[in-house]
């Protein structure tokens, strides 16, 4: 983050909250860690986060929120390990979103530090040509979708449930305009099926030196009581190349996924349930032997959840990735308590299971964790 | 005429009068009562703020939100405690929409999901959103007269018509004065209790008298109760219709 725009849009955004009513939110997070290492039994971490949020409410045609998040904590390391605390202790402090949000005749403004969701699909989505295809696994409380950068966008509202939105993406300064990503979507409700189709032009997602085109196309809808995505995305280098379809292919990521409830009945409540799967079509359908990558390497993928709330208050979880191709997968297993009014509880505990060369393997630093937290939430409105 | 004749014709009388007051009464059918209790608690607009307290044995936890609904399948609803804050669901005919603003994420809920509670209260998505007329959904019996809390109130039993009806069997109790809610109960279609409300305050709005205090208790979470409270209330005022849309929601 270049610090002049951020402090052009941090003014936009305080001036945007001043002029509406506020409401200010803070959360705390407190954690212990403990992770498997494979040369000593247990490293044991702890540290903590605080959050606020300020953000301006009462204005329907304008909001902004701006969100800065201080994070310090000592990263898992053995028991008596040598060196004081202040040696290993990790500060960080950020500006999560600070953004406007505007209603204009015909349109809708949106400047500032945010996210905005593409495509369809909590861990697998392949219509996420913004954030990333795929983020990296959670073992704690699964939250996937925070991913945020900086952005002009104007979304035009179509019919109730359709609508065209247009993003420019500006590079960190210093940096050239041809840094510059841009692009747009469409979603478009058809009978009982949403459609979204979408394209970005800009640098390269891996290499950030070249430049180059990629779009999605994605379904949703309804049956049986389950809601299910399905959505394909590919890119190809904005500067041709020997062989663009082979370029392609490699790039093409497919999609689809599932998300329902089962009734356990009246007394019983609901369990929901979600599958998702990621397949490349183009990449390795046998097992490979080396140094283990990134869930990229192989043909398919899957994430498994599933959730239930035995109480008001109490949630379970019970996630994973999958990589049926090698046989390996991590799962992680967590329950929340909301024990008073913003203060909750929770334990997760995660799991690897495979070989050395696998995507996920039992002897790899981290393999088997635990995360103790606290987290509480208080504010005004 | 000796007193003890007088005491027989006034009290003949008492019960003449009873009866004839009775008997317009029950000369309603379960319908009409339906429909006028409805009257009460159907509109063609209302916007409210207010809150909910959900209690159980450690204590309560309160989520406050503002509401606005246009007719019977429309509403935007707001949470504006911190804990939730910004988080929103739209009902746009039979479909409802959860908004989170963390992950700027839209979730589209449908069939049994609209019986899963809203933030772990005794209140499903049902509860808060449908204003349906139960005479679209439900046969409707009226089987007598009861006292409720001092209250002379009609005893109906709402079966459901169809089998995708959220409660398969509804016993309401409706205020024979003022045809307003006063109780409520909901059973599966086994007929096993599943929940009770209880109208325990009222305000009068215009010529509508609007409940404004509900307490809720689900049977299937042992010592748990949300008392819905409504601080602020307008009815059949004009609201604009973009407010039921996808950009609304994620405004």
């Amino acid at each position: 983050m270049t610090v002049g725009r951020a402090a052009a849009l941090l003014l936009l955004a305080t001036a945007a909250i001043a002029a509406a009513d506020l409401r200010s939110t803070v959360t705390i997070d407190a954690r212990m860690n403990a992770v498997s290492h494979p040369e000593e039994s247990v490293w044991l971490g702890s540290g903590g986060s605080a959050r606020l949020d300020l953000a301006a409410t009462g204005n329907r045609s304008v909001r902004g929120q701006l969100r800065i998040s201080a994070d310090l904590h000592l990263p898992p390391a053995a028991p008596g390990a040598a060196g004081s605390d202040r040696d290993h202790l990790v500060t960080s402090l950020g500006v999560e979103r600070a953004f406007i949000r505007a209603r204009l005749p015909g349109f809708r403004l949106t400047a500032g530090k945010t996210r905005l969701s593409w495509g369809r699909g909590r861990f697998f989505n392949a219509g996420d040509i913004l954030f990333g295809q795929n983020p990296g696994f959670s073992s704690g409380a699964g939250e996937y979708l925070t991913a945020t950068d900086w952005l002009v966008a104007a979304y035009v509202p179509v019919d109730l449930r359709s609508f065209l939105e247009a993003v420019v993406l500006p590079p960190p300064l210093p940096a050239r305009l041809a840094d510059t990503a841009a692009g747009a979507r469409a979603v478009i409700r058809i009978g009982e099926l949403t459609s979204e189709a979408g394209y970005l032009f800009g640098p390269d997602s891996g290499t950030s030196t070249q430049r180059e085109h990629r779009a999605f196309v994605s379904l949703k809808g309804a049956l049986a009581g389950v809601d299910w995505h399905l959505s394909a995305g590919s890119a190809l280098p904005a500067d041709g190349g020997p062989d663009l379809r082979e370029a392609a292919q490699d790039r093409l990521f497919v999609t689809a996924g599932g998300f329902g409830f089962v009734d356990l009945g009246p007394e019983s409540g609901l369990l929901n349930v979600r599958l998702e799967a990621g397949v490349r079509p183009w990449r390795s359908w046998q097992e490979q032997s080396g140094t283990p990558s990134a869930l990229d390497r192989y043909g398919l993928y899957l994430f498994p959840e599933v959730g239930f709330a035995p109480a008001d208050n109490w949630n379970l979880s019970l996630s994973g990735v999958i990589s049926p191709i090698d046989g390996s997968a991590v799962t992680a297993a967590g329950a929340s308590w909301n024990i008073l009014q913003g203060l909750t509880f929770s334990l997760y505990v995660s799991a690897m299971l495979g070989d050395a060369d696998d995507t996920f393997a039992w002897d790899r630093a981290g393999s088997l964790a635990a995360t103790l937290g606290a987290r509480f939430v208080f504010g005004s409105s | 005429m000796r007193p003890c004749a007088r005491r027989l014709l006034v009290a003949a009388g008492a019960v003449v009068l009873a009866l004839a007051a009775a008997v317009p009464a029950l000369a309603l059918t379960g319908d009409e009562i339906i429909r006028r209790m409805e009257r009460h608690e159907r509109h063609d607009s209302m916007q409210s703020t207010g809150s909910m307290e959900i209690t159980d044995r450690f204590g309560t936890r309160t989520k406050s939100f503002m509401s606005t609904a246009l007719g019977d399948d429309r509403s935007l609803l707001e949470f504006t405690n911190p804990e939730e804050a910004g988080q929103k669901v739209l009902r746009l005919e039979d479909e409802i929409y959860l908004y989170f603003p963390d992950s700027e994420d839209v979730i589209h809920l449908q069939g049994a999901a609209l019986r899963d509670s809203v933030l772990g209260s005794d209140f499903s998505y049902e509860d808060m959103t449908g204003s349906s007329s139960r005479l679209n959904d439900y046969e409707v019996v009226l089987e007598g007269t009861e006292e409720i809390d001092g209250h002379e109130t009609y005893r109906l039993r709402l079966t459901a018509k169809r089998r995708d009806v959220v409660y398969p069997v509804q016993v309401a109790w409706v205020d024979s004065e003022r045809f307003v809610t006063r109780r409520v109960e909901l059973f599966s279609r086994r007929g096993r209790a599943l929940k009770r409300m209880a109208v325990t305050e009222f305000r009068e709005v215009g010529d509508k008298v609007i409940g404004t205090r509900l307490e809720m208790s689900d049977f299937m979470k042992k010592e748990s109760m949300t008392v819905f409270t409504i601080d602020d209330i307008a009815i059949d005022e004009p609201v604009d219709e973009s407010l039921f849309s996808l950009e609304e929601l994620t405004f």
